[in-house]
């Protein structure tokens, strides 16, 4: 089983690296980040490297966190919709681990390039005679989490719609908007506006707003790391509790793709 | 070996449309060592047919049985199973040589370099075991679904158009291949629409014609005539009576008179040209084309229909 599942995940290391479209989607991030980043190379002072340094560290934890979270849905597409899974299904051993796999391999790259961006972040504190903040590392580990959690729904639509309709699914109906919506409704029911449809609606925003994962479930409780850098005992708690948040979505997002993949036919022709 | 029992397979037939009935209760039964052909036109029903054994579609109702177990996907049993589908859907980011390491250790099999060069050599494919499938040409993808397939030296194959895409030399290697492992036990189910291939690697062939199977018989007796006759044909001469006794439909071509002759009239008609020292050139007892039994039988179940 566990030889399988290495297999599966090679080929989909291999499906990453020599594809195009993650080549270039690679490239537009490096792009924007090299952006981003060359005015601190020329324009910084020792005064502000500490918060130059920063922001690079918040910068590649957001774009190694933005390249990894869609390849669970690329495969997941591109072998669903090239009809490939056939060949794998029909060889022993079971589909689970194949789908397993596909969350191990885009969590690899998510651990991967967030490994990448603490080496970068720890040369430039090297190179710029910054004292390295354990926070740094704090930061990228908890973006490991949460690209887990947006790899783990995405592959779970994947699995079940096309990917466009996945991404936008995804950009549509996530916490952000259903809070933001959550917070208008709550605002119009206080003010008595809308009468009984509003108060209804609010009722289902609500239910979904609770239902739809978070991405960093105690973004409050751990606010002062990503301002200070400075990691308390407490804050390593919540670390490992978001790694527990995030393993439970994604098990649970496992078993819908697992469910999905059963309902699907898989002929190639009728 | 393959049972298949009342198998009925619907597929939703869209927004309002009613459900489409692509198996409509078939049975058919595939013994061991068989080579055994799945034919009809577009629609029949053969692909449906050869995904309920291997497990990608769920059968509407009835009973299958492969090797002793319900088909289902990612089964022990597809150890001993070889599968080549229809469409060359292939992990196309790999490499030939990458694809098929990859296919053969996924059945368990470790050691695959020898057997793999063997039939790339023989496919003609080893110069591009290093080339990415997703820029292999249509033929080379079905040859690296061929090899894959017979990589682990499989029980029972089944094969979805194998012949599609490849070019005459590779059908010659492919039916050897086929040959050698039958030879060796393997069962082979393959459907095909390349009737002339299948009349020469099939024993038994099943018909389907809308979902449903209307013959089911071995090939000899599929393709054998309903009233036997004997092609012959005589050197030409000159000298030659304008009628031979039993001989119809002669034609005179390149030098040489044709016909056909029954049987019970060959004894006679062999004696007459014995007495007027005719040279007989051939004699051969004439025997339909499995596609001329094929187009007899749909013809006919179009007709009952």
């Amino acid at each position: 089983m566990r030889e399988r599942l290495w297999l599966h995940v090679g080929s989909h290391l291999r499906l990453f690296r020599r594809s195009r479209i993650v080549l270039a989607v690679g490239l537009v991030i490096v792009g924007f980040w090299v952006l981003g980043v060359l005015p601190f190379f020329f324009g910084g002072t020792d005064g502000n490297r500490f918060n130059q340094l920063r922001q690079v560290s918040q910068q590649l934890a957001v774009l190694g966190w933005f390249l990894s979270a869609g390849l669970g849905l690329f495969v997941t597409s591109t072998h669903l919709r090239n009809k490939s899974v056939q060949v794998i299904l029909t060889r022993p051993g079971s589909p689970q681990i194949w789908l397993a796999s596909i969350f191990l391999a885009a969590l690899v790259v998510a651990a991967a390039t967030q490994l990448a961006g603490a080496l970068i972040t720890f040369a430039l504190s090297v190179l710029w005679s910054v004292p390295y903040q354990v926070g740094f590392l704090y930061l990228a580990i908890d973006s490991v989490f949460e690209a887990a959690i947006v790899i783990a729904m995405l592959t779970t639509l994947g699995a079940v719609v096309h990917p466009v309709v996945a991404l936008l699914g995804i950009v549509l109906f996530n916490e952000g908007t259903f809070g933001a919506l959550r917070f208008g409704l709550s605002m119009m029911v206080a003010q008595g506006q809308g009468g009984s449809f509003v108060a209804a609606m609010k009722g289902v925003v609500v239910a979904i707003h609770e239902t739809l994962p978070m991405l960093d479930p105690f973004a409050t409780q751990t606010g002062d790391v990503t301002q200070s850098l400075r990691v308390s005992g407490q804050a390593w708690a919540y670390l490992g509790a978001s790694a527990l948040y995030s393993l439970a979505v994604t098990a649970m997002c496992f078993l819908l793709s697992d469910l999905a993949l059963r309902r699907r036919s898989f002929a190639s022709t009728t | 070996m393959i049972a298949i029992r009342g198998l009925v397979v619907s597929y939703r037939g869209g927004f309002r449309r009613p459900p489409v009935k692509a198996l409509a209760g078939i049975d058919l039964t595939i013994d061991a060592g068989d080579c055994f052909g799945l034919l009809g036109h577009n629609g029949a029903g053969k692909s449906t047919a050869l995904g309920c054994l291997l497990g990608l579609i769920r059968p509407t109702a009835g009973e299958v049985t492969v090797l002793g177990e319900r088909p289902r996907a990612g089964s022990e049993t597809y150890r001993h199973v070889g599968y080549l589908p229809e469409e060359p859907i292939y992990h196309g980011h790999l490499t030939v040589a990458e694809a098929l390491v990859y296919y053969a250790r996924l059945q368990g099999v470790r050691d695959v370099e020898a057997r793999m060069s063997t039939l790339l050599e023989r496919l003609d494919l080893a110069q591009w075991r290093h080339q990415r499938i997703d820029r292999c040409s249509k033929g080379m993808k079905q040859k690296v679904g061929i090899i894959q397939a017979l990589l682990h030296e499989p029980k029972l194959l089944l094969l979805d158009e194998p012949m599609r895409g490849l070019d005459p030399l590779a059908v010659m290697a492919f039916r050897d291949l086929l040959l050698e492992a039958n030879a060796r036990g393997t069962t082979i189910v393959l459907s095909s629409h390349l009737l002339g291939e299948v009349e020469q690697i099939a024993r038994h062939v099943a018909i389907l014609d809308r979902g449903r199977v209307v013959a089911h018989d071995s090939v000899a007796n599929l393709t054998r005539q309903r009233e036997p006759r004997y092609a012959v044909s005589l050197a030409a001469t000159d000298t030659m009576p304008a009628d031979l006794p039993g001989l119809s439909q002669p034609t005179r071509v390149n030098g040489e008179l044709h016909g056909t002759v029954a049987p019970a009239a060959l004894h006679d008609f062999l004696d007459r040209v014995r007495a007027e020292q005719l040279t007989l050139v051939s004699c051969a007892l004439e025997r339909a084309t499995l596609e001329e039994a094929y187009l007899n039988i749909v013809t006919e179940a179009t007709h009952h229909a």
